[in-house]
């Protein structure tokens, strides 16, 4: 992500002081700075967990050692080595468990992204660059959606179908367009203003071909910042769902089930809701510091968001 | 004026009427409402009564009208579960609710603002250091898993505060720093970057030159200033504090509206879930066009946008 040099445009916002500007010669001599590099070295780290659970965990992830239930993390009182962050009440590896959970959170962050950020993006576009009354009903459409609580939505849905992954993926993605289709949009009507896209008009370029060839190729840093904004956002959103039964159907391990195992044995297990919680907090923390770095760096109009 | 308000009030009623549509079509689509609606083990009469109330039998937009109808009069059917009226068990939570919703905007408000105010004034220093940190924790740690961090921190190991309930004006503290801490985190760092544009535009540099105090400068002349922006995440708080008080109430057993949602979910009494879900998302949505029309009052600007 480092390569992507900063545009010296007009709006270009002096970086505050402490960031390299310029890169100075013998780059090498230099420490990087602590952000991004310490955040984008934990993403790296949970990436690999994830793509690589099944070869790291030691144990697969719904399987029960009854006999060692409650086993305390490894250094503490009644640990052992075998299972280094300890066990759950059905005795199964929390260690494990946090690995595959890894999986499942980024996977959905993933594909709920892609969803939201796909159709927020062909929304935005095609509605600020066509304006008139489709720019107005697809923003009251947005608009609308943005005034639904979600949560609530969640939870009526799960009661009545029950809960599934195709369920927690669709609610969170129709949280998520219209995010992207409000800056999508705004800032597709000063690019549609702007001589490039005049000129392509006037060389008489199809509409598609101008919404794809020359906007899109100029919201894409707008992109970049936003979805990386908005991983901590959605595992947050999945994670709290999933603590309240309304999210991914158990035994499947997503933190927010594991914090919420651990809340049913508060005084026998204390370790059962730490470090899942953990896991959560430093991948939101190395999500939003990266996300607000690209930010400053890459469209600094971005602030409010 | 009166146009934008009255634009915004059809909406929010749009709002609504598609928020109580999704619901309505939801159990009648799915498969039998009666299965829904009535707990496993009710018996042929009660089926037999719900399909004469309900009048299953009518077309689907009588059902509706019907419906609707009942809820404006106060009529929101009999639990399933605790065999007493909604309405009832309403006017019994929702005050709960309204006093931990306030408490932790309260929070949000006399802890966020000051020191969004203090961290730009300070900048770089250690109170702007330190108040980051807060912020960004407050902004990626799960408020489910902060709530059972608190519950095991202070009610179990220390064996100060209540573990749960509502009891003495003590059982409120840890609820309402659960629900509170994200929604400070986000007012701080607008705050924040809302003064520092302030403090370096030119009247406050003219304040300064004319020999006013510090004190003077930051408070009357910057903060009226910054303070306008800072009401547009007044709507962000709302949907914050609305998600919050469901999971803080659950964490801590306040006996509010979220976590009676919760419990009836788990009971699947979806007479008092469909119930609930239609009040909560009419209070979120009135809540949100009462910000909207109040920052329109208070900026000119955006009636005309």
């Amino acid at each position: 992500m480092a390569e992507i040099a900063a545009p010296r445009g007009a709006d270009w916002v002096e970086p505050p002081a402490g960031s390299p500007a310029v890169p100075s010669r013998r780059w090498w001599l230099r420490r990087p700075p602590i952000i991004p590099t310490l955040p984008m070295i934990m993403i790296g780290i949970i990436f690999f967990a994830a793509i690589f659970a099944s070869v790291i965990a030691p144990f697969s992830p719904t399987k029960n050692h009854l006999f060692d239930s409650f086993t305390a993390p490894w250094g503490w009182e009644g640990g052992s080595s075998t299972y280094i962050l300890g066990t759950d009440f059905l005795g199964r590896d929390i260690f494990s468990r946090i690995i595959h959970g890894a999986r499942i959170s980024l996977t959905i962050a993933g594909l709920v992204i892609l969803i939201g950020a796909s159709v927020g993006t062909l929304v935005g576009i095609v509605a600020g660059y066509f304006g008139g009354l489709l720019d107005s009903i697809l923003m009251r459409i947005a608009d609308l959606v943005l005034g639904i609580p979600l949560i609530l939505v969640a939870i009526v849905l799960v009661t009545v179908t029950g809960a599934s992954v195709g369920n927690i993926i669709f609610i969170v993605s129709a949280f998520v367009w219209p995010r992207y289709a409000r800056i999508i949009r705004s800032e597709t009507l000063s690019l549609r203003e702007q001589d490039f896209v005049m000129l392509a008009r006037v060389a008489g370029i199809s509409s598609r071909r101008i919404m794809l060839r020359h906007i899109l190729p100029n919201v894409v840093s707008t992109l970049i910042v936003l979805c990386t904004l908005q991983v901590g956002q959605v595992v947050l959103l999945e994670s709290a769902l999933s603590f309240l039964g309304v999210g991914i159907p158990p035994p499947k391990p997503s933190w927010g089930i594991m914090v919420a195992d651990g809340r049913t044995n508060l005084t026998s297990g204390w370790w059962i809701s730490l470090t899942p919680g953990l896991a959560i907090v430093v991948l939101v923390v190395s999500f939003n510091l990266v996300g607000d770095w690209l930010r400053d760096r890459l469209d600094p109009r971005l602030q409010r968001y | 004026m009166g146009n934008f308000i009255l634009g915004r009030l059809l909406q929010a009623v749009l709002t609504l009427f598609v928020v109580s549509l999704f619901i309505f079509l939801l159990v009648r689509l799915t498969g039998d409402p009666k299965q829904v609606l009535l707990p496993i083990e009710a018996s042929i009469e009660q089926y037999a009564q719900l399909e004469k109330a309900l009048g299953l039998d009518d077309p689907l937009p009588e059902q509706y009208v019907r419906w609707v109808g009942k809820m404006l009069v106060g009529d929101f059917g009999t639990s399933s579960s605790r065999q007493i009226a909604v309405s009832q068990l309403l006017r019994e939570r929702f005050p709960n609710t309204l006093m931990l919703a306030g408490s932790g905007f309260f929070l949000a408000i006399a802890v966020g603002l000051p020191l969004g105010v203090l961290s730009a004034a300070h900048r770089g220093r250690g109170t702007d250091v330190s108040a980051r940190v807060f912020a960004i924790l407050g902004q990626s740690m799960p408020s489910f898993w902060l709530g059972i961090m608190l519950l095991m921190l202070f009610p179990v190991r220390l064996g100060v505060l209540p573990a749960g309930g509502k009891s003495g004006w003590t059982s409120i503290i840890l609820p309402a720093v659960t629900l509170g801490w994200f929604s400070t985190a986000s007012l701080l760092r607008l705050t924040r970057s809302t003064m520092m544009e302030t403090l370096s535009s030119d009247y406050v540099k003219l304040a300064r030159i004319k020999g006013l105090s510090e004190r003077t400068v930051i408070w009357k002349h910057a903060f009226k200033n910054a303070a306008l922006p800072v009401l547009t995440l007044a709507s962000l708080l709302l949907f914050g504090l609305i998600t919050g008080t469901i999971i803080a109430e659950t964490v801590f057993a306040w006996p509010g509206m979220g976590s009676l949602v919760l419990s009836a979910v788990v009971n699947r009494d979806f007479v008092v879930v469909q119930a609930l879900v239609i009040v909560i998302s009419a209070m979120y949505i009135f809540g949100n066009l009462t910000v909207d029309i109040l920052y329109a009052f208070l900026n000119p600007r955006i009636r005309y946008g």
